[in-house]
């Protein structure tokens, strides 16, 4: 059972700076182990919503930034266009354009 | 692989703008501080440029012309008519934007290793020099090193037979103590959204500047990336393998030290297998010195026939008696060095490279298409460990085969307005 993404991201949120980057390693080994060529949509999927609520939370400005940079390593059409009204954030927005300009160029949208 | 291959001259690139043979190149310098302040050439220089006011000052005091202009933003320098050729010592993360506008304002460029962060700077920065008709030195100065060509001399003409395998060894990266720093704002001496520029925005910390950006993914990633450039520049340069072009598979493992800000890893193995010739390359951080001839860094290159070990690969690159003793035939490969004097320091011999093309309008020894055919080698191991699995990538089409995740890390996009579209 994997530890999700919401918790990970709790953890990084935390104070302890050593737990808090291991949470922040583990969130990105679950993306790639999820964006490897064998994996489906299926399996990015939860990923995906979760790394998309973090976007969307109040928690701190670099773990949101970091769940919209792992967001553009798998994330497909319906994630570039949800994580749209992100980027108007004056916090992370910056991160969110460039999330979606690396899913775009995947698609060339 | 084939051992023994013929003498390849330098072409020519087409002359915008010759300089005479007497005539003054004159000089903007980026980036001033650590490798960048070593570049400064005191009485031709016309403008420096460094995020740090500390930098500046320092390196202010080396150069004669009272009016230099002094800025921490290097499109000024860019801008200014007067200036021929520039230098870029900046982190990494810089590199290949840097070059590429210095290339679209007309600039010659001589840029420190490594020579770009991503496979898609590194297109553009070929495209750039190649449109732009510039000359584009790549600071991997170990192509300048008398020594390394004797290594080549020796290797090139078959003196251990065909190339087997080749295992570099290194330390691990810096990141052993156990180190956070403390985020908070940035002294007032220094720039730190210029420090930043296009990679993603992160608080200023101490820890990371400024030798330490080497240890950070976005803009060093590791000692791979950094002595690797020098360490794989000559790697390819003995085995002949500069326009390498069969898919190679990559794979590279490492762990992070959690107890630090770094999050490059502490050590790190990577592993290469060309198709066409099949031969295998190893990266070992740590790996283990060659007691038959050691070395704080360096490799071994195992043949057929036999084998030869090359310690370092930047200027300080030193061999065995026996390469250093042999003599090419000849009608044999002889390593092309340059026509600077060979008495001189390898790096210095490097920059006067550069500069000589600058009037000659020919390619350097480095030259930016060689220098980003080595920096993929590190650019693709990065991705392999960062993915946790074996890629293959296709260097006909620049991209990997079926794995579109690690596609996607051939290119980062910039923060605004950064883009290597334009300055």
């Amino acid at each position: 059972m994997r530890e999700t993404l919401l918790s990970l991201a709790e953890t990084m949120a935390g104070s302890d700076p050593v737990k808090a980057k291991a949470a922040q390693l583990a969130m990105a080994q679950q993306v790639h182990a999820a964006g490897a060529p064998k994996k489906s949509g299926r399996d990015r999927a939860p990923l995906l919503k979760e790394l998309l609520a973090i976007v969307n939370s109040p928690r701190p400005r670099l773990v949101r930034a970091h769940a919209a940079r792992l967001i553009g390593y798998i994330g497909g059409k319906g994630e570039e266009a949800a994580l749209g009204k992100a980027e108007a954030d004056p916090e992370i927005g910056e991160d969110v354009r460039m999330a979606r300009e690396r899913i775009r160029r995947t698609y060339r949208l | 692989m084939e051992a023994k291959k013929p003498v390849t001259g330098f072409p020519l690139i087409l002359p915008e703008r010759a300089k005479g043979a007497n005539e003054r190149i004159v000089y903007g310098h980026i980036g001033v501080g650590g490798m960048g302040s070593s570049h400064i050439v005191g009485d031709s220089c016309a403008a420096l440029c460094d995020v740090d006011k500390n930098h500046l000052r320092n390196a202010r005091r080396r150069v004669e012309n009272e009016d230099v202009l002094l800025t921490d933003d290097y499109r000024r320098v860019l801008d200014r008519k007067d200036i021929d050729a520039v230098t870029i010592g900046t982190p990494d993360h810089w590199h290949a934007l840097m070059a590429v506008h210095a290339c679209q304002a007309g600039k010659d460029v001589y840029s420190e290793k490594p020579t770009c962060k991503t496979i898609e700077e590194g297109r553009a920065m070929i495209d750039a020099a190649r449109r732009y008709k510039r000359v584009v030195q790549i600071g991997a100065q170990g192509r300048s090193n008398p020594t390394a060509a004797k290594a080549c001399d020796y290797v090139r003409n078959g003196q251990i037979g065909n190339i087997q395998n080749v295992t570099l060894w290194h330390p691990r990266n810096y990141v052993e103590k156990n180190d956070f720093g403390k985020e908070g704002p940035p002294p007032p001496e220094l720039n730190w959204e210029m420090w930043l520029g296009p990679i993603a925005w992160r608080p200023y910390n101490p820890a990371i500047v400024h030798f330490n950006f080497r240890w950070l993914m976005d803009s060093g990633a590791g000692f791979i990336r950094d002595r690797g450039n020098h360490a794989l520049s000559i790697v390819m340069w003995l085995t002949g393998q500069d326009e390498w072009d069969a898919p190679v598979t990559v794979e590279a493992t490492g762990d992070t030290n959690v107890n630090s800000v770094y999050d490059a890893p502490l050590n790190f193995r990577a592993k290469w297998e060309f198709s066409k010739p099949k031969w295998t390359l190893v990266w070992e951080q740590p790996g283990t010195p060659n007691p038959r001839f050691p070395g704080e860094w360096g490799a071994t290159y195992t043949g057929d026939k036999g084998d030869l070990v090359v310690t370092g690969g930047d200027g300080g690159t030193d061999t065995e008696q026996k390469a250093k003793l042999y003599t090419p035939p000849a009608n044999g490969f002889k390593a092309y060095l340059g026509p600077e004097p060979l008495d001189i320091d390898p790096t210095e011999r490097h920059r006067r490279n550069w500069r000589n093309c600058i009037k000659t309008r020919e390619k350097p020894v480095m030259d930016v298409e060689i220098g980003v055919k080595v920096i993929t080698l590190p650019i693709i191991a990065n991705i392999s460990w960062q993915l946790g699995r074996k890629l293959t990538y296709d260097p006909k089409t620049w991209r990997f085969i079926g794995d579109e995740e690690a596609n996607r890390l051939l290119s980062e996009p910039y923060r605004r307005p950064w883009s290597l579209k334009g300055v």
